[in-house]
């Protein structure tokens, strides 16, 4: 009788619980570890020194700063933020959140957060033509016409390279960081 | 909402007074659980990586940088508000141990002592014995004590030694995460993912007491996103010797099968599955009561165990502050042997949510339903009433993890609520706050209650311990009278009120240590006095004879205190130095008898010291050391000893490591523990060698 009883309890908690979690986590997106987002702040910070800009960025004023941007709400940003000031191609590094598509003007790096999945193809259509490096951590990013595109593979960050994307930014990816991408588009 | 909450509470401060209503309380207790919800620290990433130290690295070195979102549990012991010490593989591979339970003795505030070949003692904070009871053991989540006795059978939990992570351990009550039993200490063991054991290993060797041991093991990745291993191990140990000389007949051996893979189908979810199987060989020998001259006979035999289970976890990342995970086991283990035989069948079921619903607050809360059911052949000496019983546990806990001074101080408020089938239901809280002044120091204190729930041997188990023969005192009668523990259907739950404190310090890059002090006082702890007044006369089994009754009641009450020291000095880079040290007070009493207050209290050592030295030599060479002092155990005539074990390495290339070990090399021969029940033979360790070959490919 007893154990009857807690079972019973047992099954309409555990249907509760588990709906009220999923109820509640659903609220915070899907947004990765504290771990992943600084690692990936690391990557976008050492991509930046393995692309080369035009000659009229490069050429500018050094007091220009170095811009990224972040699309969507990511913790990314907040880890990015955190080493903002950094030196990138002897230029400081600084951090924007942006909250419109417009704003990416000025912008040599953006990351797209993967909340804006379905906003892609807009934001890329305004990125087109711009010396603006995309990078993203959704699911077949550099299929979709990104430029760089985080990939998880077991417990380890990789990255995929959509070349064509970067030459049509004018944006030239050199060896060393395609040598280590996992999968390039030509 | 908040409401129907209060209406609940009123429900459940009723639920002394009509018991029917205990299940409403139970409702209302997960009820709260789940709309307060609960904490894992992991302010530990946090602290330990900073992106700025990230940027430093290259790509390549970024790539080989895991995720782990599983590590959450072991990052927090680093930064815990509790006595956690942390085993690493590096640590097991240096000590040349060869079993877990032997990688125990690096842990201050443990007690560990060998019974015989095939049998530990090994408890936290005192009260051990060969069916200790205040340890909670867990193997990658699966709880694995008996709930026979509420012990572990160390012999049998067995897996290649180089597949295990690490092994955690939190001395102290771990109640309000791990649940019941977890009243002196949990012992965490995690082997590693099946990511991180790609390609083949084997190793294999024999020595004077390893007659022989080997493991094999190899795993590949099926695809990206998933990995396998599986792996099977054997070893055949000599017996030990008696003090006269004597071989003591407890030769074993034993062969564990097992598989684990791991998936990851999104960059979100992880699932692990794995499965093991064991079968052991284990020689004993004992004498067995008997009611006809010569009163008892000596029994020499091989036991047979064997078990077999399987693991299934599901991780599910909501955000980088929200995650769930959802465990389901099947264990089954069998145990043969003549004075008593157990089949167990356990189900266990678990889920685990973490969120952070304010800001400042971290929750952790989680759901556990266990069902146990066993079938026991009785024998003279031990008979087990029903013979089979099935049981229910229903767990739920909550703890909030609330940062007050965001890098300084936080406070960490948490409960377990469980309902069992023995003594019904069980509240343990617990509260505790770490106070990080600067990045060198911090200082940590907790408060916790924590119950060890009555175990099948209390309620159902007669032990007919020893025969007196006619005329032997106390036996004035003409017939044999034996002495008897009996079963007690009201035993409670023993109760521990735990008060802790503890520093840590990193003096400088090379030098850093933890002391912690504790002081238990607990209630209601087992005692089997001896009643002389009630003899009776007893006719079943035949010939009549009488029974000294033994009942098991909650009359022990006392208090415990204590220190334990961990340190590490790395006084250049190719030299460790660790040293820790514990201090152990029991003091308790009973109601009659002094003997059994007298046998917790010294069944475990009051000092004890150990020493390892861990050096990395030219030429791929290493060199470790590891010296131990144990204290006298005189109750049970135990002098104290000071051991030392030896291992000397050597990589001839990078993929073959050659180990030669040397244990207890400090003596012959010298006894431990004295097993406290079945009057087992008084075994001694002896020293040993043994050589040992790994090669990887």
């Amino acid at each position: 009788m007893a154990n009857k009883a807690i079972k019973y309890i047992l099954w309409v908690i555990l249907v509760l619980m588990i709906s009220v979690s999923i109820a509640i986590s659903g609220s915070y997106g899907s947004e990765s570890s504290k771990m992943e987002p600084k690692l990936k702040a690391a990557f976008i910070y050492n991509f930046a020194k393995f692309v080369d800009w035009s000659t009229t960025y490069s050429k500018g004023i050094s007091s220009q700063p170095f811009l990224i941007g972040v699309l969507g709400n990511d913790p990314i940003t907040e880890e990015l933020l955190a080493i903002e000031g950094k030196l990138i191609k002897g230029r400081k590094m600084l951090v924007r959140t942006l909250s419109d598509i417009q704003d990416i003007k000025g912008c040599q790096v953006v990351f797209i957060s993967a909340s804006e999945k379905n906003n892609l193809i807009s934001i890329l259509n305004a990125v087109k033509n711009k010396e603006i490096l995309t990078i993203s951590d959704m699911n077949n990013f550099v299929d979709k016409g990104g430029s760089i595109g985080f990939v998880r593979i077991e417990n380890k960050i990789r990255f995929d390279v959509n070349l064509k994307t970067a030459e049509k930014s004018n944006l030239k990816i050199r060896s060393d960081l395609l040598a280590l991408a996992r999968r390039i588009i030509k | 909402m908040l409401k129907n909450i209060l209406r609940m509470r009123k429900t459940g401060a009723n639920a002394k007074i009509y018991p029917i209503m205990k299940f409403n309380f139970v409702l209302l207790c997960i009820a709260s659980a789940l709309f307060t919800c609960t904490v894992m620290v992991d302010t530990c990433y946090a602290g330990k990586i900073s992106s700025a130290d990230l940027t430093e690295l290259s790509i390549q070195d970024l790539m080989e940088i895991e995720i782990t979102t599983g590590a959450r549990k072991s990052q927090k012991l680093a930064n815990t508000a509790a006595a956690a010490f942390v085993i690493t593989q590096e640590d097991i591979r240096r000590s040349g141990v060869t079993s877990i339970a032997e990688t125990l003795r690096m842990v201050p505030g443990l007690q560990v002592a060998r019974i015989d070949a095939n049998k530990w003692a090994i408890s936290s904070r005192g009260f051990n014995g060969h069916y200790a009871n205040k340890l909670l053991v867990l193997m990658d989540g699966r709880t694995v004590y008996t709930p026979l006795f509420s012990g572990v059978f160390w012999d049998v939990q067995d897996t290649p030694l180089e597949d295990i992570d690490r092994i955690e351990v939190i001395r102290g009550p771990g109640a309000a995460l791990w649940g019941a039993n977890a009243v002196n200490g949990v012992i965490n063991i995690i082997t590693k993912s099946a990511h991180d054991t790609k390609g083949g290993l084997v190793s294999t060797g024999a020595g004077k007491e390893e007659r022989g041991f080997g493991t094999f093991r190899y795993g590949d990745s099926i695809n990206e996103k998933a990995s396998y291993r599986f792996f099977s191990k054997y070893f055949d140990r000599d017996e030990s010797k008696v003090s006269s000389g004597r071989d003591a007949k407890d030769d074993w051996d034993i062969y564990t099968l097992g598989f684990r893979t791991d998936w990851n189908p999104t960059a979100t979810d992880s699932v692990m599955f794995q499965g093991n199987h064991y079968h052991a060989d284990e020689s004993q020998s004992y004498s067995f009561p008997s009611l006809t001259a010569p009163y008892s006979f000596p029994v020499d035999e091989e036991t047979k165990t064997d078990g077999v289970n399987f693991l299934y976890r599901w991780n599910h990342l909501f955000s980088g502050k929200s995650d769930m995970s959802l465990q389901l086991y099947y264990d089954r283990t069998r145990i043969h042997q003549t004075v008593i035989s157990e089949t167990r069948d356990t189900y266990d079921f678990d889920f685990q949510h973490r969120f952070s619903p304010w800001e400042k607050h971290e929750l952790i809360w989680g759901i556990g339903y266990r069902i146990t059911s066993d079938n026991i052949k009785s024998s003279y000496m031990i008979s087990v009433y029903p013979k089979s019983r099935t049981d229910d546990l229903l767990s739920t806990f909550v703890q909030d993890d609330i940062t007050i001074v965001e890098d300084h101080l936080r406070l960490t408020l948490g409960a377990k609520f469980e309902y069992n089938d023995y003594s019904g239901f069980e509240f343990q809280p617990n509260i505790r706050a770490l106070w990080t002044p600067d990045k060198q120091n911090s200082i940590w204190a907790s408060f916790s209650r924590a119950v060890r729930t009555p175990s099948r041997a209390e309620y159902d188990a007669r032990l007919n311990i020893l025969m007196i023969p006619p005329g032997y005192p106390p036996n004035t009668s003409g017939i044999p009278m034996v002495i008897s523990n009996i079963p007690n259907d009201d035993y409670k739950s023993e109760i521990l009120y735990a008060y802790e404190i503890g520093y840590r310090n990193n003096i400088s890059e090379s030098i850093s240590m933890d002391i912690t002090a504790f002081y238990n006082k607990y209630k209601d702890l087992r005692e089997t006095a001896i009643d002389y007044t009630s003899t009776f006369t007893e006719l079943s089994p035949l010939p009549p004879h009488m029974v000294l009754p033994a009942t098991m009641t909650n009359d022990i009450h006392g208090h415990t205190y204590g220190i334990e020291v961990s340190a590490e000095w790395n006084p250049v880079l190719w030299w460790k130095i660790k040293p820790a040290y514990s201090f152990l007070h029991m003091n308790l009493s009973g109601t009659q008898d002094t003997s059994n207050s007298l046998t917790y209290e010294t069944a475990a050592p009051r000092h004890q010291f150990s020493l390892r030295s861990s050096m990395d030599l030219p030429k791929d060479m290493e060199f470790d050391m590891w010296l131990r002092y144990v204290d006298d155990l005189p109750f049970i005539n135990i002098d104290g000893y000071c051991t030392m074990d030896v291992r000397l390495g050597w990589k001839p290339t990078q993929n073959i490591e050659l180990s030669l070990v040397g244990q207890n090399i400090f003596d012959n021969q010298h006894p431990e523990f004295q097993e406290e029940l079945l009057n087992l033979d008084r075994t001694e360790v002896e020293r040993t060698f043994y050589l040992k070959v790994t090669w990887r490919f």
